[in-house]
């Protein structure tokens, strides 16, 4: 694993966690892998700070829990995006990347 | 529904933190072994997989502390801990926190009572009568001089003010003695009534009925009676057969027709009537010739009315005096109203007068115990104040270690408010118990109810006031703190204040000793008062002297017959054991007598009367039985006594100085006139003299004695001094009587000391009130006194160090310290006793025996503050000289 350079910001994880759900449902752990994965290895979810991530988006209703069995048969809460989280998945992809495409033409331009 | 999802969670956060927490913890455990079996799965050993899965989760306690944080109820559950916190420095700190307590509880506790008491007094409303705000009541007044008006007066102002009067009915006092078969003898306060009265008030009936309209329109007048419900209970045992029963009233057949609706007493707050009967049978009960229907004839009828919606006093007022003036040119009798207009008053239950003083003394007591409050609230300050400053380090030491300021500041916030609330539990205890002080006592002449409520708004408020004091003066330090450097603080323990807010401090614990020591020159001064009441000589000896009445005329006596029946029970009570005098008196001593006698030397060439004498009509022993000297001639004699034709009068020293000066009175004729008409009397003998009611009367009373009654007889006082007690002469006189005439009832046997000591009730409870008062003010000034000198021994710990290190003596310290409390002391001194000489100007009109300037006062109050200045000193004082110089230098 490689040490991550990208200290990953607040809201920058809750779409990370958002995204990584909107496959499946997941638990905590299953969500860190995720992230590494479509991030290709590049951002390491210190992977303690996603639960306080992940109650946040609870308290919004963009996620609900459930208790269940993981594939290794170890008891794990699900995380399930509700219709809202994907809204919200929607509308701050969009904004993610005005503000991406918008930094990137200040970063073009000269001087 | 996201709402309430986010409501959800929250509750079950707040209530279940237990259950979500532990479920958190599960969450992550199950987080960190899935990570582990990975880690397995790639080859580590377990003991390595499950060190490198818990690294690379991070700290469990951290992140579940950030959940909190989201989950938003960490506030709460800080606020919890910072009150346990504050119960824990509560606890390490009993004494500070119990000074702080019992000081708000005595301003709590006092404010509240007197509070309540005042409301009592002065708001209390006339139970039994509705719509107060509507009532008005009419005084014919000039000068002071109080008139009423007959009833076809009262007829005609009705008839003429209709537009803005509603109803206008009238009532006047009558003594009345209740009487009749099976009914023990009473003396009961009675109301003779004109106009539709019940109506104007509104009152209602428990049983029965009230009198009506027709009743109360003189001539027309029967004998009928409404008794109170208060008499109904104490005389009648709650019988509702009473209705219609038949009783006497000043020896007068009476019907009972209604029992009034429970509490009601009349219009007065004052006196309270018990029995109420119509204007026309006012001549017959009082054995007065009074023609109800002479328009001039002068009768006390005091005015009652309501208004008419919509209509003010003023023009009630107006349209009275319009009424009356023309009144007064029809009727040239009536020219003497041209003086007594009728004013109204917006308010019926005490006269306007009275109100007044009643008023004028509740707002100084008021404003006693609001600056009792304020010396409370000030004292508590100066204790917050001074304990932030022995704590600063500590709070300095927390903030080091990283507690945010807003933490450090709602711990000083959350321990003001729990030191208030013990307070105001304290207070509330205090309260209550003081009320019951005040509980059914008769003060300024108003019976305060048995059942004495405390005023639950004026607690919270002074509660409120307390709490928002411990709050403000909880910030007020930590606020100062903040704003100095953390580490200059942890370094010299911070001990100075600014100059200001120490000068600040002084003058309040100034005027905190000023204020006590008024309020002990006016505590003492009062109970000087009420010591020399008590050692006024009335004249003549109340110990062991008892009255009981009978009313014969209930069972048809004529006056011949009454007058037998005294000369047998005299004589018969007379020669039992025990039985040192009896005797026989138309009214009993250290009561006004029956009625004014008009007297003058019959060869008087002055204007006017000599004296207006209260007259007794007395048996010859009556001057042995009540221990009054016979200073110049002799008693009656069995000739003169109840002869109708005797001409005997005694009078006393001082009716005879008034009447003969310096020369004997006895053999000596004089010109009368009392309810008989003028008739010429000689004096037999001359008494010593003596008081009645009114102890501080400058001169003992002008009293006069007959031998013969001059109005109607009707009943007969025994008067009985014995060395048996009070239950044995009653058992011993009602045995005679039902031994003479089985169908005569007697009532109980009472000392005249009660009466006595009636008479100064109110100065006794006034004296008693500012004594606690006093004390009160007295202790929070000892007490604001030993937190300021406290404090400042805590600002000097270094500075006295140094001194004990460079070889101070302690006596030298202590002088130090007591230094400055004595100059507190003596600015408290010369301000409390201008305070004083400015209360006493108050109490003035109260005081009696004792002058407002007694120097001995002024010393004895002065050396109790310098008392006080000793004892909150020496404490402190003596902590100083035991300071430790290495310790006190170490702080540095």
């Amino acid at each position: 694993m490689r040490e991550s350079n990208a200290d990953v910001l607040q809201g920058t994880l809750d779409l990370l966690v958002l995204k990584a759900l909107s496959l499946q449902p997941m638990h905590g752990w299953g969500i860190s892998q995720r992230i590494l994965q479509i991030s290709e290895q590049t951002f390491s979810v210190g992977q303690g700070s996603l639960y306080p991530a992940l109650y946040r988006l609870e308290k919004r209703s963009l996620v609900k829990s459930e208790w269940g069995t993981s594939e290794n048969n170890r008891e794990a809460k699900f995380y399930t995006l509700t219709t809202a989280g994907k809204r919200a998945l929607g509308e701050e992809t969009k904004s993610w990347r005005d503000f991406a495409k918008t930094m990137e033409i200040v970063l073009e331009s000269k001087g | 529904m996201r709402l309430f999802n986010r409501l959800q969670m929250w509750v079950r956060a707040l209530f279940r933190r237990e259950d979500a927490d532990n479920e958190l913890r599960r969450e992550m455990e199950s987080h960190i072994q899935m990570e582990a079996d990975r880690l397995l799965r790639d080859g580590a050993t377990p003991d390595e997989a499950r060190r490198q899965a818990m690294a690379a989760f991070g700290g469990i306690e951290r992140f579940a502390e950030d959940v909190r944080d989201e989950r938003g109820t960490r506030f709460l559950q800080d606020i919890s801990l910072d009150v346990r916190l504050a119960l824990r420095s509560i606890r390490l700190r009993p004494a500070f926190a119990i000074v702080v307590a019992l000081t708000l509880a005595t301003g709590i506790g006092a404010t509240t009572a007197v509070f309540s008491w005042a409301n009592a007094l002065l708001l209390r409303g006339l139970p039994g009568v509705r719509n107060t705000a509507e009532l008005f009541s009419v005084v014919f007044e000039n000068d002071g001089v109080v008139s009423g008006v007959s009833y076809p007066s009262l007829d005609d102002l009705t008839k003429g003010s209709t537009t803005s009067v509603a109803s206008l009915a009238g009532a006047g006092g009558v003594s009345l003695q209740l009487g009749g078969e099976n009914i023990a003898t009473a003396d009961a306060q009675g109301e003779y009534v004109a106009g539709d009265y019940f109506g104007t008030l509104g009152t209602r009936a428990a049983f029965g009925r009230l009198l009506t309209a027709s009743e109360l329109t003189p001539p027309l007048g029967p004998q009928v009676a409404v008794i109170s419900y208060r008499l109904w209970k104490n005389s009648f045992g709650e019988d509702t057969t009473v209705v219609s029963r038949r009783v006497t009233l000043n020896g007068q057949q009476f019907t009972i027709v209604g029992i009034a609706e429970k509490g009601f007493a009349g219009t007065s707050i004052v006196n309270e009537t018990d029995i109420w009967i119509p204007l026309a049978v006012y001549p017959a009960v009082s054995h007065r010739p009074t023609d109800v229907m002479n328009r001039s004839a002068g009768m006390l009828i005091e005015l009652v009315g309501r208004v008419k919606p919509g209509a003010t006093a003023s023009r009630v007022q107006a349209d009275l005096r319009r009424t009356m003036t023309d009144l007064i040119a029809t009727y040239p009798d009536l020219s003497s109203y041209s003086k007594f207009l009728p004013s109204v008053n917006p308010s019926i239950g005490m006269r306007v007068s009275y109100r007044e003083t009643v008023s004028k003394t509740i707002r100084m007591l008021l404003g006693i115990v609001a600056l009792v409050l304020v010396i409370a609230c000030a004292n508590v300050a100066n204790l917050l104040l001074f304990r932030s400053v022995k704590r600063r380090s500590e709070f300095a030491v927390r903030r080091a270690l990283g507690a945010s300021a807003w933490r450090l500041l709602r711990q000083h916030v959350i321990e003001g408010l729990l030191l208030s609330f013990l307070g105001g539990v304290f207070g509330m205890v205090l309260a209550l118990a003081l009320v019951k002080v005040f509980a059914g006592q008769r003060l300024l002449a108003i019976q305060l109810s048995e059942n004495l409520q405390l005023d639950w708004r004026l607690l919270a408020f002074a509660f409120t006031i307390c709490v928002a004091n411990g709050v403000v003066f909880g910030l007020v330090p930590a606020l100062l703190s903040f704003r100095q450097n953390v580490l200059v603080n942890l370094r010299s323990g911070a001990r100075n204040f600014t100059g200001s807010s120490k000068r600040a401090r002084s003058v309040l614990t100034v005027v905190q000793l000023a204020t006590s020591m008024a309020l002990v020159v006016g505590a003492l001064l009062l109970s000087r008062t009420v010591a020399k009441l008590n050692a006024v000589d009335i004249g003549f000896d109340p110990t062991n002297v008892t009255v009981m009445k009978l009313d014969p005329s209930a069972q048809g006596y004529k006056s011949d017959q009454m007058q037998s029946l005294r000369r047998e029970l005299l004589a018969r009570v007379s020669v039992q054991p025990g039985i040192i005098s009896v005797s026989a008196a138309s009214s009993p001593p250290f009561r006004g007598g029956d009625f004014v006698t008009d007297v003058k030397r019959l060869d008087y060439d002055g204007k006017g009367w000599q004296s207006q004498a209260p007259t007794y009509f007395v048996s010859p022993s009556h001057f042995r039985t009540i221990g009054l000297r016979i200073v110049a001639g002799r008693t009656f004699s069995d000739d003169e006594y109840q002869n109708s034709s005797s001409d005997a009068v005694i009078i006393t020293r001082e009716l005879s100085r008034r009447l003969f000066g310096e020369s004997s009175a006895v053999g000596k004729q004089i010109f009368t006139r009392g309810s008989k008409g003028p008739m010429t009397q000689t004096v037999v003998g001359v008494v010593s003299d003596s008081r009645a009611q009114n102890l501080k009367a400058k001169t003992a009373g002008e009293y006069l004695f007959t031998a013969r009654p001059l109005i109607v007889d009707r009943r007969i006082l025994l008067v009985v001094k014995s060395s048996r007690s009070e239950q044995d002469v009653g058992k011993l006189v009602a045995g005679i009587v039902h031994d003479i005439n089985s169908a005569l009832s007697v009532s109980k046997p009472e000392p005249i000391t009660e009466s006595v000591a009636r008479s100064i009730a109110t100065e006794k409870l006034f004296a008693k009130l500012i004594s606690l008062l006093a004390f009160l003010a007295a202790t929070l000034a000892a007490v604001g006194l030993y937190s300021v000198i406290s404090y400042s021994v805590a600002e000097r710990t270094r500075e006295i160090g140094i001194r004990i290190a460079m070889g101070a003596q302690e006596s030298k310290i202590v002088r130090l310290v007591a230094r400055q409390a004595g100059w507190l002391v003596a600015a408290g001194l010369a301000l409390g006793t201008g305070g004083a000489v400015m209360l006493s100007k108050v109490l003035e009109s109260r005081l009696f025996g004792v002058s407002r300037l007694e120097p001995a006062v002024y010393v004895g109050a002065a050396m109790l503050s310098v008392l006080i200045g000793a004892l909150a000193s020496t404490l402190p004082a003596r902590i100083a000289a035991r300071v430790n110089p290495v310790e006190a230098l170490r702080h540095e």
